[in-house]
């Protein structure tokens, strides 16, 4: 078991760098996951750690021992591919079996460690089969067989699981955090998708443009993500840039003015904010209430008048979008009531539920210019 | 295509060509070549097919047409096996410009490019003097009205065919299945031969099919730079049709090509069912 070190690595394609200036560690036994729209660098830093491309710069260390100089045959990394990688023409016996006897194992032990691991990530009988006769969710465990069973330094997995439908995929991910508990192995783990990050990860390392945006335990990044590109990536459905103003008496909340608005929030801060900054809220922290009926509270500062635009229904609530005359853009409210569209509203905006996001680039795009 | 909607009168002009171009000159061929000789005999006369291999003649173009069919697909199958890898692995910027070059042989008639190789070949051309100056012989020696003058020929023709049948399975190659096999330690020649060669093994077979017959029914190429003396099943059928117009013993060399090829197709086939089994 090994930690993963990488430090200011880049990569340049053409004149395009793909990567630029990536840091962060990943603890030993340790799950990390790269997060990030595609183009955003992640797989490129996953392939740079696996060592199928040279880096321009940086440096890459797997318990505390540089691999620059490695080829990836002697790294002893397990990988998964996102199309599985299966050797076609070869039995899942001998799929498995690849990483032992290149590593010259005796033929008894390979047998022993190859049902052993076909075992681990709870695979049928189908030891005799060929990967073409085997389902989606079938070919992924063997690919995790095959990776683990040569008890690899570090397991890279290449968004394994978007190969899968919705069912095989939730299954599939409670399935990978069991396997990685029990081996313990330390694993980077390359998606898209922020909801497999947040529930397999120690760690979430947002990417953007090439260079790591944001990088915490789920939790931490969730409640308080740093950035408005890493708050928008984990779901966070409204973002209004504002200027700080007043603080309060008790130094515990600050009135940001929204930038092409009225509004003016009060939002509660531990530490002093910087002048221009993102407003962030989720759906499901604003209340909504019928148009004047709101008590108490709600007649505080963060209250807000609107109208239904419109409204969808989800199954576990009703999403609402509501124009407000005070915000530039609509407000993405969630409720378990009705209302219909054209219906006046009020909104209340919890002090404690509203984040300052440190501003920065757009999410999207492919890579930065050098 | 969906199934059935497609209508079977759109192949009847081909399928009729077929009938009459292909099966008809075969039916004709066994025809002729197993008349009876004496006006007594009864049909079918093997006297004439089997009767090829007491001459040594016969015996002779027999043997050299299979030993330079078999010279010909191994050279073709080693020297172009790594052209293909190359071509495979360059930019398709590079890709375009090679592929022109591999299928340059095409594109030239058999009569220039044997007289280019006798030229190349001859006591005084540019291989000879080559060695020559190698100090690898002392005096020119024959590399042209010869054997080695129809293998360099054959090859040069059919070493396309090997490549492109290559090449067609080498691009579709999924470089992650490389990576994989990387990843779990295995060398750079540990990858060639165990992921790489089964990975081609369909493109490896269609070539070694395509060149193989193609090499025992070429008729220009080792005419011309195969010279008098050493006739292979394709000329001798030549000179007995054309010099002594002997139709019938003509019709029966043309029986062993043919046997010949469904023989090795089915060889072929069999190896490859074998093979193949695991792609399904």
């Amino acid at each position: 078991m090994s930690d993963v070190e990488v430090s200011g690595v880049s990569k340049r394609y053409d004149d395009l760098w793909a990567v630029k200036g990536v840091s962060f560690t990943a603890p030993a036994g340790s799950f990390t996951s790269l997060l990030g729209p595609s183009g955003c660098g992640k797989t490129t830093t996953l392939r740079l750690i696996a060592g199928f491309a040279a880096l321009d710069e940086g440096e890459v260390r797997i318990g505390g021992r540089s691999v620059d100089a490695l080829p990836p045959w002697r790294r002893n990394l397990g990988v998964v591919f996102q199309n599985y990688a299966l050797f076609p023409f070869m039995t899942v016996f001998d799929n498995v079996a690849f990483g032992l006897r290149r590593r010259r194992v005796p033929r008894g032990e390979t047998a022993a460690r190859v049902a052993e691991a076909i075992d681990l990530v709870g695979l049928p009988d189908l030891a005799q089969r060929y990967p073409r006769q085997l389902s989606g969710g079938q070919q992924q465990r063997v690919a995790l067989a095959r990776a683990l069973v040569i008890r690899p330094d570090v397991l890279l997995l290449d968004e394994p699981l978007s190969n899968l439908d919705a069912k095989l995929r939730a299954e599939m991910r409670f399935e990978l955090k069991r396997i990685q508990r029990e081996t313990g192995v330390t694993s980077i783990f390359v998606t898209h998708d922020q909801e497999e990050a947040l529930t397999l990860s120690d760690q979430i390392v947002v990417m953007n443009l090439g260079t790591v945006a944001g990088a915490a335990a789920p939790k931490a990044i969730w409640e308080r993500p740093e950035s408005a590109y890493v708050a928008d990536f984990l779901g966070v459905e409204n973002l209004f840039p504002g200027t700080v103003g007043d603080t309060a008496a008790d130094n515990k909340t600050v009135a940001v003015s929204v930038d092409a608005g009225d509004a003016v929030l009060h939002v509660a801060v531990d530490r002093p904010p910087d002048r221009a900054v993102v407003l962030g809220i989720r759906s499901g922290e604003i209340a909504i209430r019928r148009g004047g009926g709101i008590a108490d509270e709600a007649d505080g500062p963060n209250a807000l008048d609107g109208t239904v635009r419109e409204f969808t229904y989800i199954g576990s609530a009703i999403v609402y979008q509501v124009d407000c005359p005070d915000l530039p853009a609509p407000l993405i409210a969630t409720a378990q009531e009705q209302f219909s569209v054209g219906e006046r509203v009020r909104l209340h905006l919890p002090p404690g539920a509203v984040k300052l996001l440190r501003p920065d680039a757009p999410p999207g795009g492919s890579g930065a210019r050098p | 295509m969906s199934g059935g909607r497609f209508p079977a009168s759109l192949a009847t002009p081909v399928l009729l060509a077929f009938a009459v171009f292909i099966v008809a000159p075969c039916v004709m061929l066994l025809v002729k070549g197993l008349e009876p000789t004496a006006e007594t005999g009864e049909w079918p006369d093997f006297t004439n097919v089997l009767g090829l291999f007491d001459s040594k003649v016969g015996q002779q173009a027999l043997n050299r047409t299979i030993r330079i069919s078999v010279i010909v697909t191994l050279i073709c199958l080693v020297a172009g096996y790594p052209v293909a890898l190359f071509v495979a692995r360059c930019g398709p910027r590079w890709r375009g410009l090679l592929l022109a070059v591999v299928i340059f042989p095409f594109l030239i008639s058999a009569v220039v490019r044997a007289f280019g190789w006798t030229v190349l070949l001859g006591d005084s051309g540019l291989a000879n003097k080559g060695l020559i100056a190698l100090g690898l012989i002392d005096r020119p020696i024959a590399l042209v009205q010869n054997e080695i003058g129809i293998i360099v020929g054959e090859t040069h023709l059919l070493m396309p065919y090997m490549i492109l049948s290559l090449l067609a399975v080498l691009q579709r190659i999924d470089p992650n299945l490389r990576h994989a096999a990387e990843s779990l330690g295995a060398s750079p020649a540990s990858v060639f031969w165990r992921i790489v060669i089964p990975l081609t093994l369909p493109g490896l077979l269609t070539g070694t099919l395509l060149v193989f017959s193609l090499a025992m029914t070429a008729f220009a190429t080792p005419f011309l730079l195969g010279g008098g003396r050493t006739p292979i099943l394709t000329t001798l059928l030549y000179d007995y049709a054309f010099t002594l117009f002997d139709w019938r013993l003509a019709a029966s060399i043309g029986i062993v090509l043919l046997i010949l090829g469904i023989l090795f197709v089915t060889i072929h086939r069999f190896v490859s069912s074998r093979g193949m089994r695991s792609y399904g």
